[in-house]
């Protein structure tokens, strides 16, 4: 394996966070699905340059969803939606102003959270050592409760695509005898569901099968070229000194939300969308008013926006904390990342510490230039070319896309098969859309279904199924008062949640993808 | 956040989860127990069946308070025109390893390609350059590049 640090990795995170920028930047194209068509390519890269493009695609594609929002008023991603109104209307007094403030309290979240990150996955992984069979199956049910809190009001439906999630995750052999299950006779089923094949179609085919549904969403500008044209010739100021000074007038908040963004991040099933939301209602809530001068709600309007940004990408490192140390994905990013680590032959949890320091370190470092560098630069960019890049046929590209996943999914194993298990997930995962089923539940479901199974079982013919020993080694117990906590946190911030959904809310673009 | 729910969809689906779930119960029925008479592999299928129908049920009961007093104005579906897009995809997609024998996994890609950019609204040169596109990416990148086998 080469450096990460050469520069054919410093391209391949050029390259991933352009990727990732345009996929953000396209309303109904996502995060998500721009890593997923990114998978078989993996598939044949060196490792050293599949991590760099997977996090300049995951970082970019995240602040990019804001460049929808401000210039046709459709947020590129669901972590963008959270602020939607308040950016296009900033972006309506300046494109340059709105870009600013979308791009560099992102950077700032981020870095925020990667080094949370660098802190916190080293130290997570050194805990995770005492883990034995009763700490990971704790730790399987922590992140399958948190999944189904993370669904924002939706708790049945979030629990049955878990559920659904776990179900798939049961089919081939059985890890405690070695029997095949539900394989109907077929032999391509005896290996489970190949993880891959299932994300492509999830969120790829599901996707097309969703614009093929409701027909191709067409995007209408918001500025005339003459506004873009004024604006542009005061970018630099509007871009760079105003909303760093707008950072420096509300530091505060932006700790706060690189915190809340992080934490969320950490929770497996959550991720930058939920991230997003809390940290710019909680603003809300905060600065709430009766009466409003429009100074006021200029400011607060700033706020939320800088809220959401700082939250969303301070959230995409988070997810990475739980993914390194334990294997466990933070969101649906995260969750795809591990299916790159183990096509990279990686195995994610507290041997990845100690066996490639190296690897963690540069992974590290490949955040940190995303970050601070690249996502500016592109923000720059963005600003300038923002008229334009909505503009990109949206009808070409699906079509595009379509052959992409066809050949991603049998380069996959070279077996045609895999095109139908696709087109089955993606149909399926269509339906659940339809019926509003979260989707990245469902991936979770698939990650930690063998993780809660094989240690479920281990652990109960270890004590010939004497249950309470599952509540006697002190992590254990730790982790399921953790468990219990997100429980009680849980139902609290669901009540919140509908209470606010029950009121007034805020003129809101509805999104049209997920993160 | 999600998609906006529709009843008819929501009830469908719920449905079909109960159907899943109790189909679960049964097949999981024969599978094997452990040596010494406890649930093996037919556990965990067994509980998530369980959960499928307990919370399709819950579900059922939702949509069906939903529905009522809209059936006669709600449309079965948002979209006919658009059901039989998802259909065409479907048939568009599943057809590829048919022809694959015939005009390899280039050839496969590009004319789904093709096919689903008309189906969505694109004039015909451009659905063929569409498809030109995928042939020369996956040729170039998949095939040349990345070495994986196209036929």
């Amino acid at each position: 394996m080469t450096d990460l640090f050469s520069w054919q990795a410093l391209v391949a995170l050029i390259l991933g966070s352009l990727f990732g920028a345009v996929f953000g930047a396209i309303p109904g194209l996502t995060a998500t699905l721009a890593l997923s068509l990114f998978v078989p390519l993996a598939l044949f890269l060196d490792p050293s340059l599949v991590l760099p493009a997977v996090i300049g695609i995951s970082t970019a594609a995240i602040f990019a969803g804001d460049i929808g929002s401000i210039t046709v008023k459709i947020p590129g991603t669901a972590a963008s939606a959270a602020y939607s109104d308040e950016i296009n209307r900033m972006g309506k007094g300046s494109m340059g102003f709105a870009m600013g403030v979308a791009t560099l309290p992102s950077a700032v979240g981020a870095i925020i959270g990667v080094a949370i990150l660098m802190a916190g996955a080293g130290v997570l992984a050194q805990f995770a050592k005492q883990f034995s069979s009763f700490e990971y199956f704790w730790l399987a049910v922590l992140g399958l409760v948190a999944g189904v809190f993370a669904t924002q009001g939706k708790l049945v439906k979030g629990a049955l695509s878990l559920g659904i999630g776990v179900l798939l995750s049961t089919m081939g052999l059985d890890p405690t005898l070695g029997f095949a299950r539900f394989t109907f006779g077929s032999p391509e089923l005896l290996s489970g569901v190949n993880y891959v094949v299932a994300l492509i179609g999830l969120f790829g085919i599901a996707e097309l099968l969703e614009q093929a549904y409701k027909g191709v969403v067409k995007t209408q500008a918001v500025a005339t070229p003459e506004e873009l044209s004024a604006q542009r010739r005061r970018l630099g100021h509007d871009y760079w000194v105003r909303p760093t000074r707008l950072m420096l007038r509300q530091k505060g908040a932006m700790v706060r939300s690189s915190l809340v963004g992080t934490a969320v991040g950490f929770l497996p099933g959550a991720g930058a969308d939920l991230a997003a939301w809390l940290s710019s209602s909680l603003e809300r809530m905060r600065s709430r008013k009766a009466h409003m001068t429009p100074a006021e709600r200029s400011n607060l309007e700033e706020v939320v926006v800088l809220a959401g940004t700082t939250s969303n990408n301070a959230a995409v490192a988070g997810a990475w904390i739980p993914a390194m140390a334990l294997g466990i994905p933070g969101d649906t990013l995260t969750a795809i990342v591990l299916g790159v680590f183990l096509i990279a032959g990686i195995t994610p949890g507290p041997q990845l510490f100690t066996q490639n320091r190296d690897l963690v370190n540069q992974i590290y470092l490949a955040f940190a230039v995303a970050s601070a560098l690249l996502m500016p630069i592109m923000g720059l960019l963005a600003a300038y070319g923002a008229g334009y890049i909505t503009r990109i046929p949206f009808r070409l590209l699906m079509g595009f896309i379509l052959g992409l996943t066809v050949v991603g999914a049998y380069a996959i194993n070279n077996n045609p098969f895999d095109i139908w298990a696709m087109l089955a997930m993606g149909l399926f995962g269509f339906l659940l859309k339809r019926g509003g089923f979260p989707l990245a539940q469902v991936v979770l479901g698939m990650v930690l279904g063998p993780l809660l199974e094989q240690n479920f079982m281990v652990s109960v013919i270890k004590v010939h199924w004497n249950l309470a020993s599952f509540f006697e080694r002190p992590v254990a117990l730790i982790l399921m008062l953790a468990t219990l906590l997100v429980i009680v946190f849980g139902v609290r911030m669901n009540r919140l949640y509908r209470q606010s959904a029950a009121g007034p809310a805020p003129d809101v673009d509805r999104p049209v993808g997920s993160a | 956040m999600e998609q906006q729910e529709h009843p008819y969809w929501e009830l469908g689906l719920s449905l079909f989860l109960i159907f899943v779930g109790i189909a679960v119960w049964v097949l999981s029925a024969s599978f094997p127990r452990l040596d010494d008479g406890t649930p093996g592999p037919s556990l965990f299928p067994r509980l998530i069946g369980a959960g499928m129908v307990i919370g399709g049920t819950v579900l059922v009961f939702s949509a069906v308070g939903d529905l009522r007093g809209r059936v006669a104005t709600l449309p079965f579906v948002e979209s006919r025109a658009g059901l039989l897009k998802v259909v065409a995809t479907v048939a568009i997609t599943a057809a590829v390893p048919f022809v694959m024998p015939f005009i390899t996994l280039v050839g496969g890609a590009a004319l789904a390609a093709v096919l689903f950019a008309l189906l969505i609204g694109t004039d015909l040169p451009r659905a063929l350059g569409v498809g030109l596109v995928t042939a020369v990416m996956v040729y170039g990148v998949f095939g040349r590049l990345l070495g994986v086998p196209l036929t």
